[in-house]
């Protein structure tokens, strides 16, 4: 009898020692997708031409974190596409952009981009792919004993030790795609991570937030630099 | 008696913890291999598309333990000696066949799922682990780690990500490796099977369609038979 009870309560107390998961919060509580990008200076636009930006197509291979893709107010597709909609509005690379409420087929043909287009009086269209928008949580203690634990700072002369890692990675392949006669002028893959490091093993929403948008943020920048820079002209 | 099945218990403990499959296999990369180094390979307008069943051997070295034989593991590969880039997409990869049937690539959790690492531990023997945790490193530890299936769990979601087949730009004289999985019953009722993908050239939108055929497809002894 002894035995068993000993066995209950082993059982009990590991099941109360797990360490936390990431979960989506409750609805009103979660962060959103939206983020505020630098507002740069009126100046000649790259392109004198109307951008049409459509929803952007989800190619990931797995949700956000686990089997779950519901840790934002926005649905993920949604949200992000409304993001790059924002930057490239405020970037002011073209005379004039407009967000199109189209979700692109996988296989994209040039009698649609160019029916889309005449639709919506756009010129050219932003179509952009998500290939990776995951929350990666690694512990930081190996299976085989071997400690990979950060020092996460210092406290009345206490090392802190962090032992888990959670980031956020957010990768994606945007064209501009002249709709006329379906050549592109900009193709370009953009990746950014942000890693945190916690105590335990799930997020504040709030830190989630922060880092979320850090990446988009930073994503989004990166995506500015190279079309301003890399963007073939038309002639 | 109490002593020797503590000493059993430490043993199970020890076995347990010592090394890991898939924290090595996060490690490991996919070997460098042109779509025409392929047993199966076919090409057109200098894109080559190649396609082979991955060796057993090959599961465990990149992913830490075998499939379940409920799918069908492919390592694919795309070459572009084309002057243009492309555009290749991983969950474009589907199986076709005869009677125009057509099967797409398994769901991400699924695959997950064919290769769960709670196989590799008897429920008795994480028990004993934790058992042996709390013993030699106080409850307190236990609590900060993850369990030895979670810690594999997490590699292995890594790891899967990183080594499917993904949508990826391709730039010229470059290739892009990597698994897809198929549902073992589907694949069984498919005849004529043929491997198709559609390729989006980056210049001007078009695609290109290239299909293999998976005819006398076969698991091959070794990922380096050329």
């Amino acid at each position: 009898m002894k035995t068993i009870i000993s066995i209950v309560m082993l059982l009990l107390i590991m099941s109360g020692c797990a360490p936390n998961k990431p979960k989506p919060a409750d609805v009103d509580l979660r962060p959103s997708l939206m983020v505020r990008t630098h507002i740069r200076p009126l100046s000649m636009p790259k392109y004198d031409l109307t951008l049409g930006v459509v929803t952007m197509r989800d190619q990931r291979l797995s949700n956000f974190y686990g089997e779950s893709d519901n840790f934002f107010r926005e649905d993920v597709a949604a949200g992000l596409s409304q993001t790059a909609y924002l930057l490239l509005k405020k970037s002011h690379l073209f005379n004039e952009t407009k967000r199109i409420m189209v979700r692109m087929p996988d296989k994209l043909s040039r009698s649609e981009l160019k029916s889309i287009a005449e639709k919506n009086n756009v010129d050219v269209l932003f179509v952009g792919d998500i290939v990776t928008f995951n929350l990666l949580r690694k512990s930081m203690i190996k299976a085989d004993g071997l400690d990979l634990r950060m020092n996460g700072g210092q406290s009345e002369g206490d090392v802190l030790f962090n032992d888990f890692q959670l980031s956020v990675n957010y990768k994606l392949i945007g064209q501009l795609i002249y709709a006329k006669d379906g050549s592109i002028l900009w193709a370009e893959k953009i990746q950014r991570n942000k890693s945190v490091f916690a105590d335990e093993g799930t997020i504040e929403v709030s830190k989630l937030g922060d880092i979320t948008q850090q990446v988009i943020r930073d994503t989004m920048e990166d995506m500015y630099t190279l079309i301003n820079s890399t963007a073939l002209r038309l002639k | 008696m109490k002593n020797i099945i503590l000493l059993i218990i430490t043993l199970f403990s020890f076995s347990a913890v010592a090394g890991d499959d898939f924290f090595d296999a996060y490690q490991q990369k996919i070997n460098y291999k042109e779509a025409t180094a392929f047993k199966n390979f076919i090409e057109k307008r200098g894109i080559s598309f190649g396609a082979e069943i991955l060796p057993k051997s090959e599961h465990t070295r990149l992913f830490g333990a075998e499939f379940d034989d409920d799918g069908i593991v492919l390592m694919v590969a795309i070459t572009n000696d084309t002057r243009y880039r492309l555009l290749v997409g991983g969950r474009d990869v589907k199986l076709t066949g005869t009677n125009n049937e057509s099967l797409g690539i398994e769901d991400f959790n699924v695959v997950m799922d064919l290769i769960d690492p709670s196989d590799a531990d008897s429920l008795g023997k994480t028990i004993f682990t934790g058992y042996f945790k709390i013993l030699s490193l106080g409850i307190i530890s236990l609590a900060q780690g993850d369990t030895e299936d979670q810690v594999r769990r997490t590699f292995l979601r890594q790891n899967l990500i990183k080594k499917s087949f993904q949508y990826a730009i391709l730039e010229p004289g470059d290739s892009q490796l990597g698994i897809v999985v198929f549902n073992k019953e589907q694949w069984s009722k498919i005849n004529g099977k043929t491997l198709t993908v559609a390729i989006q050239n980056l210049k001007r939108v078009a695609y290109l369609n290239l299909q293999l055929p998976l005819k006398d497809i076969k698991e091959e002894k070794s990922w380096y038979s050329f």
